[in-house]
């Protein structure tokens, strides 16, 4: 597990992270999720051991993650833009990473890059931006560690590499437990993988959970209510985040499961009713909104 | 077998991604030694016509090749900040430390991987090259065995000098956040000190009149730059010798000299090391790495830049104080803006920073009024008696002889003087300069406006081991008896005369006596150099200041010595008080009193430059700058070749070889240049000439009436067209 301990971190005037706590369970997709300028990537160079906090700690598996070996022979970090030595090859890199992680898999990185058709023999200097990114997957997966971040790494992918790289990710995960730790503003993209996310807004936390659950917690409601009852009567007993109407028809934003806002609107006189899930995207509008993220604000003012 | 997670395996993998910076190490090596010692021994070989000595000459001249030298400590000095910025470069760029910091690779492992890597890169080149040059040398016929000793302390000092470079270049590195103010930082690491000693030399040069500059070794002991010091250190090891082949290695020298480097290095490796496991990653590509280093820094390059800027202007301004002011506010408010911009990268950030701008502002005026006005009483210092072991007194602007060490290779005045005088009566010296310090304040003038001084340089060295040097212009004739104290004491004359260098004494045989009688003849004396020594030094006892204000030099013994190597040429003047020297040369009837001999000569010509008529011409005259007018229209010249007016006029002639000795001020007329015709077929050469001047009291006024200047002013010439020679 890795432990985030009421971290923060300061960049000169700006607090980058501010007590930020965040718990990594093993065996899951922990998707980091944030508005621009939340903290993502320093949390995650903070996670990686690149980066000191200012205050607080980082343990993976319980060690220090600053400048300890023990820890950092368990995660491998794919920045946003990965470095490859100057003028190396594919191979090149293999044979670094090799000599670096103890438990480097070689043949299954020779593999790999054959797989994906990256010539090992080929300056990465010649790649484009997504075969770079490919390879620095590669690289991750192939050095055999439990932890695996990832800085906005399927940027730049097409999405038959995308669903290769996730499909590889799945392998690793089943076969040897591998936790990958993903930052990105794609919030689809996490979707479809992540068990768990947190998201960062302004340095802090503002939640982390279960995808499911946090699905299951939120619903979008969509009703018209009948002549002569008020919102404030018929909504008054929900916990709405937000709510918009266009005509007659109510669209609201409500914390709770699905169960029980079917039973509460069971009891509101409606001419029509319909409550569905929202998806991560509106989740994060929701809650960033909650915060003062709002893109109306932002564009009108 | 080796471990994947062996430190071997870090150097080795480190190594493949720094192959270009071996390539330019072992390629610069390659050229530098085995390529040229191939190049420079064939060469060398075309010329050498004695091929008994070749393999000496050549082992010799490949010795000196192979062994310390400058270009080399430069172009070492050089690779080593190039091994130490690209080491550490990947601290530059956030992806690439995103890379480094991430892998499980403890800091201190990563530093001695990348440090050891920049070390072996040099040495390994360097001594697989140096062993290289020594099968190269060997097989154009060279004699290696006398550059085994050289290539030893080269390797060891070369070495020594590369890790100290290498490790303040870490330094510098460490200390910042981007590549061009790292290499701005080493140059602030590698000269600042210099550069500050430099500055307190020229402002101790224009502030304290009694400045005296004997070696930069006086004043640039304390600096800590490698690679200046390296220089010094090359200097004691060699000595004079340095550029010389076939030179002596002190060994004694290089041990003592050596360890400052060494120092230097280990303290910049502890800095830099400490610097490295504190520096955090967010700082790549900033401009310094610890925010509190900032203010210091820029504090200390605006001090100095301040102070600089004040001593240029007012050297390029004619002296002017209002431009050293400017200058200095000039340098300080420049330097300071520029030093913001460098570190936000923002030309707006120029007026950041007003209270480090106080606070340098404060320094630089406050050095400047502490030399301006002299606070610490420099030109005053009087040492107390009891705190003077001994002192040395030297008069830069009268004769000195040239001197020579125990090997006898010739040496300047300062190093011998200082070497070797030792007064202890240490009392009419701190009498003299405690009379004569203040001397700049005023005029030294006789009765008729004329000035009469002599500069003076004492060393006073002092019972705690330290040297202290002043310079100041003794009134001589308010001085007289303490100059004669000073004079006559016989450690002054151990210290000056070259009669006492025994190295000199003891040529024997092999010098060779000359005396002449300012008349540019040379007669060659039957006594010995051991008779010429004992009753010149016998005539030294009675000598003092007084003597050379009432005697002239009658005559010089010279001395001289030209065989395996050794050129030795010094000289004695006589004067009518040194009874024994005289007696000696009488035996010859060398010795005569005046100096020319009127019956070898044909005409006398006098040349009057009537510089004083020429004065007061020139200070009436209006200035024109298209036009001029030379000194020599003034100069009337006039031969005389009547026998009773020649024998006025040789009454009155002092040789212009023996004006280099001590003379009174005014004791003879520059103005009138004499030259001497002699008769041919008197065992001189053919139309043989010889020159004086005039003893001011003795002047014929025939003389002086027919030579004096009588015309209306000189003819106007363009000033592009002006004959060479004082121009006004």
């Amino acid at each position: 597990m890795i432990e985030i301990r009421d971290v923060s971190k300061r960049f000169e005037e700006i607090q980058a992270v501010d007590h930020v706590s965040i718990n990594i369970k093993e065996d899951s997709v922990f998707g980091l999720i944030g508005t621009n300028g939340a903290g993502k990537s320093t949390v995650l160079r903070m996670m990686s051991g690149v980066i000191r906090p200012d205050e607080g700690e980082i343990l993976v598996d319980g060690i220090p993650v600053f400048d300890r070996v023990e820890a950092k022979e368990r995660l491998f970090f794919i920045a946003d833009e990965p470095y490859f030595f100057a003028n190396a090859t594919p191979e090149d890199m293999g044979r670094y990473y090799n000599s670096i992680f103890p438990r480097f898999n070689q043949s299954q990185y020779r593999e790999y890059l054959e797989s994906f058709d990256l010539g090992k023999r080929r300056k990465v200097g010649t790649f484009s931006k997504g075969m770079k990114k490919q390879l620095a997957i590669l690289c991750g997966i192939c050095a055999g560690t439990k932890y695996l971040f990832c800085d906005e790494t399927f940027d730049g992918l097409d999405p038959v590499m995308r669903q290769g790289i996730k499909s590889l990710m799945a392998r690793e995960m089943d076969e040897r437990g591998m936790t990958p730790i993903i930052a990105s503003h794609n919030l689809r993209e996490l979707e479809d993988i992540c068990d768990h996310v947190g998201l960062l807004h302004k340095g802090g936390v503002l939640l982390s959970r279960e995808l499911e659950e946090m699905k299951c917690n939120i619903q979008k409601v969509q009703c018209v209510l009948e002549a002569g009852v008020s919102e404030e009567t018929a909504f008054q007993g929900l916990d709405v985040v937000k709510s918009e109407k266009r005509g007659s028809l109510y669209t609201l934003t409500v914390r709770g499961s699905r169960e029980e806002i079917i039973n509460y609107f069971g009891s509101v006189d409606t001419i029509f009713f319909e409550a569905l899930p929202l998806s991560l995207e509106e989740i994060f509008i929701s809650e960033t909104e909650v915060v003062g993220y709002d893109i109306k604000k932002i564009i009108l003012g | 077998m080796t471990s994947k997670k062996s430190f071997l395996v870090d150097i080795k993998t480190n190594a493949r991604r720094r192959v270009w910076l071996i390539v330019i190490m072992f390629l610069s090596f390659f050229f530098s030694l085995p390529v040229f010692t191939a190049m420079m021994l064939s060469m060398e070989k075309m010329y050498l016509v004695n091929y008994r000595q070749t393999g000496t000459y050549l082992g010799r001249m490949f010795a000196k090749h192979i062994g310390l030298g400058g270009g080399k400590a430069v172009f070492i000095s050089l690779l080593a900040v190039i091994a130490a910025i690209q080491g550490f470069s990947y601290m530059y760029q956030r992806k690439k430390l995103d890379l480094y910091m991430s892998v499980p690779v403890t800091k201190g492992r990563r530093f001695a991987a990348i440090y050891l890597n920049g070390f072996l890169a040099f040495f390994l080149s360097y001594l697989l090259n140096m062993l290289l040059s020594f099968f190269v040398a060997q097989a154009m016929g060279a004699n290696v065995s006398f550059a085994v000793e050289e290539a030893a302390a080269a390797l060891l000092g070369n070495t020594i000098l590369y890790l100290a470079v290498y490790h303040i270049a870490i330094l510098a590195v460490m200390l910042t956040g981007n590549l061009i103010v790292t290499v701005m930082g080493a140059a602030v690491l590698f000269f600042y000190d210099g550069l500050l000693w430099v500055l307190m030399m020229s402002y101790m040069e224009t502030f304290f009149h009694s400045f005296y500059y004997r070696t930069a070794e006086q004043y640039n002991r304390f600096i800590i730059s490698p690679v200046v010091r390296f220089f010094r250190f090359m200097e004691r090891v060699y000595g004079e010798e340095m550029y010389d082949m076939g030179r002596t290695l002190h060994w004694n020298e290089y041990f003592a000299g050596i360890w400052p480097i060494i120092l230097v290095g280990l303290v910049a490796i502890a800095a830099a090391y400490w610097c490295y496991t504190k520096k955090p990653a967010e700082v790549c590509g900033k401009a310094m790495a610890f925010p509190k280093t900032k203010p210091v820094i820029k504090v200390l390059i605006t001090i100095q830049a301040g102070l600089g800027g004040g001593i240029i202007f007012y050297s390029l301004s004619g002296n002017s104080m209002i431009f050293f002011v400017f200058g200095m506010l000039a340098g300080t408010l420049l330097c300071h803006g520029v030093v913001e911009v460098i570190y936000d990268f923002d030309i707006r950030s120029v007026k950041n920073g007003w209270k480090s701008l106080l606070v340098a502002g404060a320094c630089v005026a406050v050095a400047f009024c502490l030399f301006r006005f002299d606070a610490f009483g420099y030109d005053s210092y009087v040492p107390d008696p009891d705190a003077v072991a001994d002192v040395a007194v030297r008069f830069p602007d009268c004769y000195e002889s040239n001197y020579y060490d125990e090997d006898l290779n010739n040496i300047g005045a300062d190093d011998y003087v200082f070497e070797n005088m030792h007064i202890t009566n240490v009392f009419p010296v701190l009498e003299l300069a405690s009379s004569n310090m203040a001397n700049w304040e005023r005029r030294i003038e006789n009765e008729d406006g004329e000035t009469y001084y002599r500069y003076t340089v004492i060393r006073y060295h002092l019972k705690n081991g330290k040297d202290v040097y002043r310079e100041f212009p003794v009134a001589y004739r308010e001085c007289v008896s303490l100059l004669d104290e000073i004079v006559s004491d016989e450690a002054y004359q151990k210290g000056f005369n070259v009669i006492y260098n025994e190295p000199v004494m003891n040529l024997g045989s092999r010098a060779h006596l000359y005396y002449d009688n300012g008349d540019g003849s040379k007669a060659v004396p039957g006594f010995t150099l051991e008779e010429l020594k004992n009753a010149y030094r016998k005539d030294l006892e009675q000598f003092n200041f007084t003597t050379t204000l009432e005697e002239l030099v009658q005559g010089r013994i010279t001395l001289e010595c030209m065989e395996d190597g050794v050129y030795v040429h010094s000289s004695y003047p006589v004067y009518p008080s040194f009874t024994n020297t005289i007696a000696l040369l009488e035996q010859d009837g060398y010795y005569r009193e005046g100096y020319v001999n009127l019956d070898e000569v044909e005409q006398i010509i006098v040349r009057n430059s009537n510089s004083k008529i020429f004065d007061e011409y020139a200070k009436q005259d209006v200035y024109d700058p298209s036009m001029s007018f030379s000194y020599s229209s003034f100069t009337v010249e006039k031969g005389f070749d009547d026998p009773k007016e020649m024998e006025e006029i040789a009454k009155a002639l002092y040789p212009d070889s023996f004006t280099s000795y001590w003379l009174p001020d005014q004791k003879v007329d520059n103005d009138y240049y004499v030259t001497v015709i002699y008769k041919s077929g008197m065992g001189r050469e053919e139309s043989y000439s010889s020159s004086f001047y005039m003893l001011a009291d003795e002047i014929p006024d025939f003389v002086k009436e027919r030579t004096v200047y009588q015309g209306d002013g000189p003819a106007r010439v363009p000033v592009n067209t002006a004959v060479p020679g004082g121009y006004f």
